[in-house]
């Protein structure tokens, strides 16, 4: 039971007023030791030291500057690695370009008419190029020692230098597929193979100009083959221009090449122009191609060979 | 932050910053309660072994629940609830709340007086040693924090889990009990 003097000696002492008050301060003021405080100090900051400041700045904030030194670095090398000139964008030297292959069919037949065959003459290196350039040449197109035409061993490039293959192992290491240079080899193939299998010249056109529609430069690669070697394979014998367009004087002088060739006995590459129709046929162009090259390449004296070797000149 | 702004904080900014990692505001902190928090032991055990076993305890949980402080109430409130269960589970582990007269001995120690007052404060401090040793455990705590920990009625009722009435009956008969136990001379130092 509490009495009015208890109640107003209790707001004394919350007052901080009271004697009780002042008689238990009055005592000593005891303190822990000190090595107590070193050890609660130190446990507090082992705490916050082995944990981040703040959750905003957890383990993905490590990881993302993580990943973003390891990506600068390897940056940094290669910009290292790269050269620091400006790309080489032109062929190699010694080696001009006339004319480029068309992209489109529509430019082949335009520039086919700016372009006089005339004008799509070949460059020697003779003048620029010494014998070991025409060897660090044939190892940039890839082209092997035994297959380099007798024109390019004697200084003399082909108008239509093909750009150096990426040196892969999984690519064959043959120029690059040209549809005008194939196209024409088809076209000769088939003459000659008419030849080889019927036994007597040819009557039918060959399909000429139907996959790339690039008549008029095959056209004129064809007319690039001079008199000399027409005489020389027998194809000089043309049965005169029946047709006004540039594909049908092709198909003319491929019909004979064809008659002329259905002479010549049969030749180890046969079945590999067999081969290069049958893909041209299918439409693998550049399994095509590539049989192609790998004929010249075992066989360079092959008749079709020949044949398009001599109007490439 | 400069030791001057941290030390102008409250204790509950100073609980924050340490809680987001900053260490000198705990420092702070300690600096502040640690004698009280040790009294407020010192006075309800029955020697300093077990008030330091048990102020280490506090300050140890203060550590590590630093993640969960919310600062809803004052820290000395969110500080001596802490204390209050600490000891509770003392009790219950010694089976019973004893209070000796060693903790004086102790206190003395510390002191630079001459023998003379030496003698004297021993027993001053031995009157009101044994003047609180009568207390009940409960009225011994409510007073103990309002003069240690300065907690208010409410607070008080708070951290010791009763309603504030309670809180204010314990208080208002250890102070009675206190001022009559006490030598009119001790009352007038």
């Amino acid at each position: 039971m509490s009495t009015p003097d208890d109640d107003k000696e209790l707001e004394e002492f919350l007052a901080g007023t009271s004697p009780v008050s002042r008689a238990y301060r009055a005592r000593a003021d005891a303190e822990p030791p000190g090595e107590i405080d070193a050890a609660v100090l130190a446990a507090a900051r082992e705490a916050v030291g082995t944990q981040p400041r703040s959750t905003r700045y957890g383990w993905p904030y490590a990881i993302g500057i993580a990943a973003t030194l390891v990506l600068g670095v390897a940056l940094v090398l290669q910009i290292a690695v790269e050269p620091t000139g400006p790309l080489p964008s032109g062929p190699p030297p010694g080696v001009r370009f006339e004319s480029v292959a068309p992209s489109t069919p529509a430019a082949a037949d335009g520039r086919a008419q700016q372009i006089e065959p005339s004008r799509l003459r070949q460059k020697t290196l003779a003048e620029t190029a010494p014998a070991t350039e025409l060897e660090n040449l044939r190892d940039d197109i890839g082209m092997p020692s035994e297959a380099m035409p007798d024109s390019l061993s004697a200084g003399r490039l082909p108008v239509e230098v093909p750009a150096a293959p990426v040196r892969s192992p999984n690519i064959a290491r043959y120029a690059p597929l040209d549809p005008v240079r194939l196209e024409a080899a088809v076209t000769v193939a088939r003459n000659f193979q008419g030849a080889r299998t019927s036994g007597q010249e040819s009557n039918s056109p060959a399909p000429t100009a139907r996959r790339f529609s690039a008549g008029s430069e095959v056209a004129g690669l064809t007319e690039s083959i001079d008199a000399d070697t027409l005489s020389r394979e027998g194809l000089d014998k043309v049965p005169g221009e029946t047709t006004d367009g540039e594909s049908q004087r092709l198909e003319a002088k491929s019909d004979a090449a064809g008659g002329s060739l259905q002479a010549a006995k049969t030749a180890p590459g046969d079945r590999d122009v067999a081969r290069m129709l049958e893909q041209y046929d299918a439409g693998d162009y550049a399994g095509a191609w590539t049989t192609l090259q790998s004929l010249r390449t075992s066989n360079p004296e092959h008749p079709v060979i020949s044949a398009i070797d001599s109007g490439t000149q | 932050m400069l030791p001057a702004m941290v030390g102008s904080l409250d204790d509950r900014e100073l609980m924050m910053r340490y809680r987001d990692g900053d260490a000198g505001a705990f420092e702070q902190l300690y600096a502040r309660h640690k004698g009280p928090l040790y009294r407020y032991f010192l006075r309800q055990t029955a020697g300093p072994e077990f008030a330091l076993e048990l102020f280490q305890e506090v300050w140890t949980k203060l550590i590590q629940a630093r993640e969960r402080y919310v600062p809803s109430a004052r820290f000395n409130t969110y500080l001596y609830q802490l204390a209050h269960r600490c000891l509770i589970d003392h009790w219950r582990r010694q089976a019973k709340a004893p209070v000796t007269g060693s903790a004086v001995v102790d206190e003395l120690t510390d002191s630079g007086d001459g023998p003379d007052q030496l003698a004297a404060r021993r027993q001053q401090l031995e009157r009101v040693s044994r003047a609180l040793d009568q207390l009940p455990a409960e009225q011994r705590e409510a007073f103990l924090l309002r003069e240690e920990g300065g907690l208010s009625l409410a607070e008080i009722a708070e951290a010791t889990g009763v309603n504030p009435e309670s809180a204010k009956s314990r208080l208002r008969y250890a102070v009675v009990k206190l001022r009559r136990s006490l030598d009119p001379g001790d009352l007038e130092t």
